[in-house]
């Protein structure tokens, strides 16, 4: 089928190829840059928001015009609560650590703009009662290269050692609280230090049945869905416990003996989000972008600033560590 | 409803009562030239001023008060037959109506008498085969279903496609029936040609609403395509070499008067012509020893008759089409110094139809007829991709095999059986009534995966949806009911049941049209249809692709339904040209439309968390001129209208709960087809379409979106400096218009008397001004000449892709 598809685009290229392009003007109506507001809240950091304009899609402009003279009001459960203050590259951040609970709601004043506005509640924090896991080695080794280098025109490429794979099969528990719908993301986040030298991945498997990802590798390419924020909703288990089901795959590294001087060291972070349902949205409709629509719809990004585009959202957060 | 049905009994029985001393005169109307059943023929009397028309068999019948009875038969382009009668008791009376030689090359069109002033029937358009002929197309290929786009109210699709909407239905609301059988895959080359070869057709009739009680299934059309019976008096054929296809038809008879036969085949030979161009690109590759592919189709459409008698005909009809794609490469390449391997890759994909019917018409009586049909219909995609690898190592010798093969296959089958029936009690009434089973299966699509040897295990899978079965049941009845002198009224009522997975739906819809005749000229018509549909075509690209696939309504998502009424003004002027004017609007509920960024492709695995359920809308104006008679004849239409969709429902919002407009919403259609004898030897025709540009979702900004925590870049917080998010920004869906469309085809045949026959060139340009249509719009990035500072920079613009230049064919046809 993935053949099929890639006959198809080509057969469509070829087709476009030897029939006949032009350059056209555009007959619709050239839009007016539109106030642009992103806005992520956490407790865990101080408010802030980056305002900025759109451009128009037939614009040569490589650059976006931030903007530096907003004023940026932030209220709290009704009440003014401050004034942000403005940074650079069109953020402005408060002093307010938002708390589980809270309304917030930001009035954007731009001079010769209309006024902006976008609000978002904070959710409460998501508890993990116990996350279970169980390695095991898949098996699979792979070399870890490093490149020698022998004078000034020359490396070799040097096997140093071996990563050995093992996959961390993890169930999560946590009570939904919920008498109404409630959305949550899974972050997973594997550290790994080597000296001084720190590197991140997001990576894992995202099996859960409410992740919605399916995994089939022969059927048809459209049979495979993907879940890329790792979003989800607690419609399979509203107001119950449920044991969230995923896997990260990682390498334990075995170095040669002349290589063992840095051992590296590999830290799981597994994080609980509990986002508003605007963020959750917003991450849905992200994910479905596609450069290439033409066997897909477009997708419009959700937003919910009123008076301008992009996204105030929220979420808390509930992480667990651990060394591997 | 029950007060409906008691006024038509009323009216029914008062009816009957009148007539009490009757006869009916009945029987077969032919072409005295070959034979074949002439459809719609009008049949009036002058005494009674009552009338009826011959059935889709060529069958009427006409009761009649005792005494004298004066019967006028007419069928345009045929002479008319004027028989005097003293009815005394009930008569058989076969004819055979002959070509009018004035006539003769007469383009007929849409002048049936039960579609335009005079009859009840609206928004209806019959289109004789001889039109659908003399009309320009792409690459000189007489097609069917594009001469229906030139009709007011139809809508073409992707330019150069065959695909047409409805009165702002979809591309799967259109029921097309060839010989009372619907045909599930109606297109050949993605879309760009139809299936049906216009050699092997009779008549076409197109229903865009007001639809009479024996049609459902669909929301927005039903093309009725008869197929010919076969020449029962001599063998007559015709041979066309076109710039692409060729083909041919052969029909005659079996058994003089008894038995027919017609037979018609078409291929194209694209891949025949380019295959040295193939070989010698892919030979310039190293080690290659054997390539072969192409792509080709072809269609094969044969039908027998019968006549037992004149009370009983069997009919036999049989219609295969298939696309192939097909690639056979073998390749052999030197492993370093220690062996060969050689390849082999062999693809094979095929789509297309069969479908078999096998009907038998009795006459049970004078006044009742009946037709019994048992038919097959199927559609399947097979796809085939095989590999295999062989590795001869010398030292040490060895030879490792290894095999994969990947196959996919999807579709749909119907075994039916119906039954209906003509009764014609009186002149005032011709019910209609019969009843109908269809048992489907749907195969969403299945994975097989093989292989063999290499360095992985063997493996043998299959992956894929199960067969989905269900059962779809119909009865109808109508009756076209002559009030008097002014009112003529078609009422109806279609009941239609569907079982799948455990779920029964159901459906009565009743129907009614109404003419009130101001004078012989001028008449009004009004018509409601409530319809409903069971099935849905998943498919989100912009042409037809054979992995387009058929799926039953679920629990889930509930079958669509729709209700139009239409009002219409009719006007024939001079006899010669036939002026319409009609109005419609239709409410369409439970509609499906993609969810943003939903793709199928060929997989129905979990389609209906694909799609959001809404409901839609659509209104409009359709105006119709034409000229029937004269050496020139052709049409004028023009439709404004609007078609939109509402999709607010919870959980199933699209474009943010508001309106937009449907994907082919044009405001403006004008099409004019014009067609001039200049002699014997020598015609012209020629089509101009206009149309607004079709709707389509482009985002008009573009803005920052901020690094989401969690992700690749995360580690450079929310508002990096340095990161450019470029969201798109999408006001609406369908928010922006391409641009109108707008085409002049030409074509010219040049006809000869041979000594055994008659041959015609046609020359024809499609698109000869050579408009550059939409087909696609992308953003580029292109370099641009500043001619001030004599530097290049970087400008985006508009580019558009258009399929279709100026297009020249040729074709020969030998008729003989």
């Amino acid at each position: 089928m993935n053949s099929f598809k890639i006959f198809i685009t080509f057969l469509l290229l070829a087709i476009a190829i030897s029939s006949c392009q032009k350059v056209i003007e555009f007959n619709g109506e050239i839009t007016q840059p539109i106030v642009t507001v992103n806005s992520l809240l956490t407790p865990d950091s101080v408010v802030s928001a980056q305002v900025s304009l759109s451009r128009f899609f037939l614009s040569n402009d490589t650059v976006y015009n931030m903007i530096a003279n907003a004023q940026t009001n932030l209220f709290v459960n009704g009440a003014l609560k401050e004034t942000l203050s403005y940074k650079s590259n069109g953020v402005y951040v408060g002093t307010y650590k938002p708390v589980s609970g809270d309304s917030l709601s930001f009035q954007i004043k731009i001079p010769g703009k209309n006024d902006v506005t976008c609000a978002t509640s904070m959710k409460s924090t998501p508890v993990i009662a116990s996350i279970d896991t169980n390695t095991v080695s898949t098996g699979k080794k792979t070399p870890i290269l490093y490149n020698r280098i022998i004078d000034a025109t020359h490396m070799e490429l040097d096997t140093i050692g071996y990563g050995y794979e093992h996959k961390m099969s993890c169930a999560l528990h946590f009570t939904d609280d919920g008498i109404a719908r409630n959305y949550y993301r899974l972050v997973v986040t594997t550290k790994t230090t080597m000296g001084t030298k720190k590197t991140y991945s997001y990576s894992f498997n995202f099996d859960d049945i409410v992740s919605g990802n399916t995994n089939n590798s022969i059927g048809p390419p459209t049979s495979l869905v993907s879940n890329k924020y790792n979003i989800f909703n607690n419609e399979l288990f509203l107001g119950k416990p449920y044991a969230l089901q995923f896997s990260v795959l990682y390498n334990k590294n075995s170095f040669l003996p002349a290589y063992t001087k840095n051992p590296n060291t590999q830290e799981v972070s597994i994080n609980l989000q509990r986002v508003s349902r605007s963020y959750f949205l917003y991450l849905k409709t992200r994910a479905g972008i596609k450069t290439n629509t033409f066997f897909a719809e477009p997708v419009q990004v959700y937003t919910n600033i009123e008076g301008g585009i992009g996204i105030m959202g929220s979420y808390t957060n509930s992480i667990v560590k651990f060394t591997l | 409803m029950k007060k409906f049905i008691l006024i038509y009994f009323f009216l029914f029985i008062l009816h009957t009562l009148t007539y009490s001393q009757n006869f009916t005169i009945s029987g077969h109307i032919t072409d005295a030239k070959n034979g074949e059943t002439i459809i719609n023929a009008t049949i009036f009397d002058n005494n009674s001023h009552k009338g009826c028309v011959s059935n889709t068999y060529g069958y009427y019948s006409i009761t009649l008060p005792k005494g004298k009875a004066n019967l006028i038969y007419s069928y345009v382009g045929y002479k008319q037959l004027n028989r005097d009668f003293r009815l005394k008791k009930d008569t058989v009376v076969n004819l055979q109506m002959s070509e009018a030689t004035e006539l003769t090359e007469v383009t007929v069109y849409a002048n049936r008498k039960d579609f335009g002033v005079q009859g009840s029937q609206m928004s209806a358009i019959d289109v004789p085969i001889a039109q659908i002929k003399s009309v320009p197309t792409l690459f000189g290929e007489t097609d069917v279903l594009k001469a229906l786009q030139l009709l007011p109210g139809v809508k073409a699709g992707t330019e150069g496609s065959a695909g047409f909407f409805v009165r702002g239905g979809g591309p799967d609301e259109n029921l097309i029936m060839l010989d009372g059988v619907p045909v599930y895959n109606v297109n050949h080359m993605f879309g760009f040609f139809s299936v049906f070869n216009a050699d092997a057709i009779k008549n076409v009739t197109l229903y865009k609403g007001s639809f009479p009680a024996r049609f459902g299934g669909r929301l927005s059309s039903v093309v009725d395509i008869s197929m010919n019976d076969g020449n029962n008096h001599a063998y007559h054929g015709n041979v066309t070499v076109g710039l692409i296809s060729s083909k041919i038809n052969v029909e005659g008879p079996i058994i003089n008067d008894k038995t027919t036969f017609n037979i018609s085949a078409r291929r194209t030979y694209a891949d025949l012509l380019a295959q040295p161009l193939i070989q010698a690109t892919l030979a310039k590759q190293p080690g290659m020893e054997k390539t072969t592919a192409g792509y080709y189709f072809y269609d094969f459409n044969a039908k027998l008759s019968h006549k037992f008698s004149d009370k009983d005909r069997l009919f036999l009809s049989v219609f295969t089409g298939n696309d192939v794609i097909y690639a056979n490469i073998q390749q052999s390449s030197t492993i370093s110094d220690f062996g060969t391997q050689k390849t082999w890759l062999k693809m094979d994909w095929n789509w297309g139809n069969i479908l078999t019917a096998l009907r038998w018409n009795h006459v049970i009586s004078n006044k009742l007829f009946m037709n019994a049909t048992a038919y097959y219909t199927r559609y399947d995609f097979l796809m085939g991709v095989g590999m295999a690898n062989e590795s001869t190592i010398t030292t040490p010798p060895s030879t490792t095999n290894s095999t994969i093969n990947l196959g996919f296959h999807s579709g749909i089958d119907d075994y039916a059986a119906k039954v209906d029936f003509d009764y014609a009690p009186n002149p005032n009434h011709d019910i209609k009534f019969g009843a109908n089973y269809t048992y489907h299966t749907f195969r969403p699509g299945v994975t097989v995966a093989e292989s063999t040897g290499g360095t992985t295990q063997p493996m043998d899978t299959t992956i894929g949806d199960v067969n989905i079965y269900s059962h779809e049941a119909v009865a109808y009845v109508e009756d076209n009911i002559t009030l008097n002198d002014v009112l003529k009224a078609n009422v109806g009522l279609h009941y239609s049941t569907f079982f799948v997975q455990g779920q029964f739906y159901q459906s009565l819809e009743p129907r009614f049209s109404m003419r009130y005749l101001i004078n012989d000229k001028l008449s009004l018509k009004a018509g409601y249809a409530s319809m409903s549909q069971y099935i849905h075509l998943l498919s989100n690209s912009n042409i037809d692709l054979p992995t387009d696939l058929w799926v039953p309504v679920t629990k889930r998502i509930e079958p669509m339904r729709s209700q139009q009424v239409s009002l219409g003004v009719f006007y024939n002027l001079l006899n010669m040209f036939d002026l319409s004017v009609e109005s419609y609007f239709k409410n369409m509920d439970n509609l499906i439309e993609y969810k943003d960024g939903a793709s199928f492709f060929g997989s129905s695995t979990g389609w209906e968390d694909k799609v959001n359920v809404g409901r839609g809308w659509a209104y409009g104006i359709e105006f119709l001129a034409q000229k029937t008679v004269g050496k020139t004849t052709g049409w004028i239409g023009y439709t404004w209208s609007k078609t939109e969709r509402l999709f607010n429902r919870t959980g199933q919002e699209l474009n943010n709960g508001l309106v937009f407009p449907a994907k082919y919403d044009r405001t403006h259609d004008l099409s004019v087809v014009v067609s001039h004898k200049f002699s014997d030897r020598f015609d012209v025709a020629a089509t101009w379409v206009y149309s607004t540009g079709n709707a389509g979702t482009l985002a008009l900004q573009n803005y920052v979106g901020p690094v989401i925590p969690g992700t690749s870049n995360s580690q450079k917080g929310l508002f990096p400096t340095q990161y450019i998010g470029n969201m798109p920004y999408i006001s609406a869906r369908n928010n922006f218009r391409y641009e109108p469309t707008h085409r002049l085809d030409v074509g010219v045949n040049f006809h000869k008397q041979l000594k055994h026959g008659k041959r015609t060139w046609n020359v024809s340009l499609y698109n000869a001004y050579n408009q550059l249509n939409p087909f696609l719009t992308t953003v580029k990035t292109n370099s641009v000449l500043d001619p001030n500072t004599g530097t290049y920079s970087q400008v985006k613009q508009l580019t558009q892709i258009s399929l279709f230049p100026i297009i020249p064919s040729v074709s020969y046809t030998y008729k003989f």
